[in-house]
């Protein structure tokens, strides 16, 4: 205990703390982590294409950029009837299939080596992280395989299911053995994931489909959350409000990726994260079948079938095939909704962070925070998150050839990296879960409420909004950009 | 819970997933109606299972495609 009282520490004390929380915090080391690959990207995108980039004509016409990384960084892709499969990919430049194990191995190699580093340098025995390491990327590979047969895929049964299966098993039969402990890093993995993923949080983006796409994918949203949340909170009286957050998040903003930064913002538990994807990936199941369905059967248009479809289902994958089960111009629309509502999530992670720490977690006595304690107990690898976010948005709209630039990065190594992180995460999730864990939070069918209560009015409020953005007002702006 | 139940839980676990992934999958993905919709999703270039906008192989064009519908107006404007 200190015997200094709060509030009144000396500034080297305040200083010396902040080096040292620099130096050993979970939240900074993702930060510089996920910080450290972004640059590494981005600079060998640029150095590989600067020669091309200064020869070539003053010209609108696009052009393609690629990274030299990605030869060297994949994942298990889609099969249908050998899991081999899953090991071979067909690019459009090639007609053979090439070997995507060098770069399964690049990705084990590059995600090992930084957090062997981390691990080392915060204190830890990088062996012992190796030895660990080696089977949790093993199981992470499995469930990307599991993932990637064409039937489950196409039923939206996502990767990070399959992690958590894999991991429960493990966990509730055998038991996870003790020697994996040391890459069993679930916060770390997810909190760096996220640093990657803000850089595919482009603001531009939002403008895609002018001021119609906003209102239904910026105004219904956080309307939505917000109700959900209250009535979480006031009529359910759902005890932990971060599952509360967590569902609501997911059901309204864009499913398991809106879901794993809410929660981690939060400060949500394994168990309530884990509940909260499940509700989504189920309802998503059921509603990219039956919306579209319904949508033809009322002889909706196509276009605000689209929009209502993209403001509506979780799943961005989901959203599409929904969409194009319509047609053309109702997956234009339905697919750029998905993505104006996709870059809501760095919005919404922070001010689910910033609300936590002031509102939620108050001191013992009820008093309000001041700045510092603020500070202390914000999750500092939001700042990451935003800061990725904003900063290749002023790359893509900045530079000349920022978005071929910016694609080449993701497309290339970050985003391969950062499914590689939440997948690792989801393996460490499921081994260190008991299923036994779950069984307080289903108690009352609460969790199901909340999500169909949230959802009914998401559904209600986007289609009033869709019709009246994308059918009344603005319908000749939409006509001339959807054809 | 003794540990000879917990190995035997484990594999019948693995056996299970094995079934399920190794025949029982594969044959339900090749029935003509699953194998026409499957084929037709990749036509699309439609990943169901794609997480986040930049997943999704469809998005290039749809974003080249309105980045063209953007500047028509403006290309109309300079042609006169």
């Amino acid at each position: 205990m200190d015997d200094q009282p709060a509030g009144i520490e000396s500034s080297s004390d305040i200083r010396s703390s902040l080096i040292e929380e620099l130096r050993t915090s979970e939240d900074w080391w993702a930060v510089w982590c996920g910080g450290l690959l972004l640059a590494v990207s981005f600079a060998a995108v640029w150095w590989s294409n600067s020669q091309l980039l200064t020869e070539l004509p003053e010209s609108s016409d696009p052009i393609e950029l690629s990274s030299p990384l990605e030869a060297w960084l994949a994942k298990p892709g889609s099969w249908r009837s050998s899991p081999l499969d899953a090991f071979y990919a067909t690019t459009e430049s090639r007609t053979l299939p090439v070997s995507t194990l060098p770069g399964i191995f690049g990705a084990f190699a590059v995600i090992g080596v930084l957090f062997a580093t981390a691990n080392r340098l915060r204190g830890y025995s990088a062996r012992d992280f190796w030895k660990a390491f080696s089977v949790v990327f093993l199981l992470a590979t499995l469930s990307y395989v599991l993932a990637g047969q064409s039937v489950v895929a196409a039923y939206n049964l996502e990767y990070v299911l399959w992690a958590l299966v894999v991991g429960l098993i493990i966990s509730n039969t055998i038991g996870t053995p003790s020697f994996l402990r040391p890459a069993i890093l679930t916060e770390f993995y997810i909190k760096t994931g996220l640093v990657l993923l803000g850089a595919e949080v482009l603001m531009s983006q939002l403008l895609a489909l002018g001021l119609p796409g906003i209102f239904v994918a910026w105004v219904v949203t956080p309307i939505v959350l917000v109700s959900t949340y209250l009535f979480g909170q006031k009529v359910l009286k759902i005890e932990s409000r971060s599952l509360n957050m967590v569902i609501s998040a997911d059901m309204s903003v864009c499913g398991v990726s809106a879901a794993i930064a809410t929660a981690a913002a939060c400060r949500a538990k394994k168990e309530e994260l884990s509940l909260a994807i499940g509700l989504s990936l189920t309802f998503t199941v059921i509603m990219m079948v039956v919306m579209p369905a319904i949508i033809k059967a009322v002889g909706m248009d196509e276009i605000l079938g689209g929009a209502w479809l993209g403001g509506t289902i979780d799943s961005t994958g989901a959203v599409a095939a929904a969409g194009a089960a319509l047609g053309a111009r109702a997956l234009e629309v339905a697919a750029t909704v998905k993505m104006i509502q996709n870059i809501l999530i760095g919005v919404v992670a922070f001010a689910v962070a910033i609300y936590w720490v002031t509102c939620v977690e108050k001191d013992p006595a009820g008093h309000r925070l001041g700045a510092m304690e603020i500070w202390v107990r914000f999750p500092k690898f939001v700042i990451g998150f935003v800061l990725a976010s904003a900063v290749f948005s002023l790359v893509y709209v900045g530079l000349d050839n920022g978005p071929e630039l910016v694609d080449a990065t993701i497309d290339g190594s970050t985003k391969t990296l950062r499914g590689w992180l939440f997948c690792l995460a989801f393996v460490s999730i499921g081994l260190e879960t008991n299923f036994r864990a779950l069984v307080p939070y289903l108690r009352g069918g609460r969790p199901l409420v909340l999500y169909v209560c949230g959802q009914t009015l998401n559904l209600c409020l986007t289609l009033f909004m869709a019709w009246l953005m994308f059918r009344v007002i603005f319908v000749d702006r939409i006509n001339q950009i959807v054809h | 819970m003794s540990m000879q139940t917990n190995k035997m839980r484990f594999l019948a676990s693995v056996s299970l997933m094995a079934l399920g992934w190794l025949a029982v999958l594969p044959r339900l993905a090749e029935r003509p109606r699953m194998k026409s919709h499957l084929d037709w999703l990749q036509a699309r270039k439609i990943d169901p299972s794609a997480m986040y906008y930049t997943e999704l192989d469809v998005m290039d064009d749809i974003l080249q495609h309105q980045r063209r519908a953007n500047l028509e107006p403006t290309a109309e404007r300079t042609a006169y």
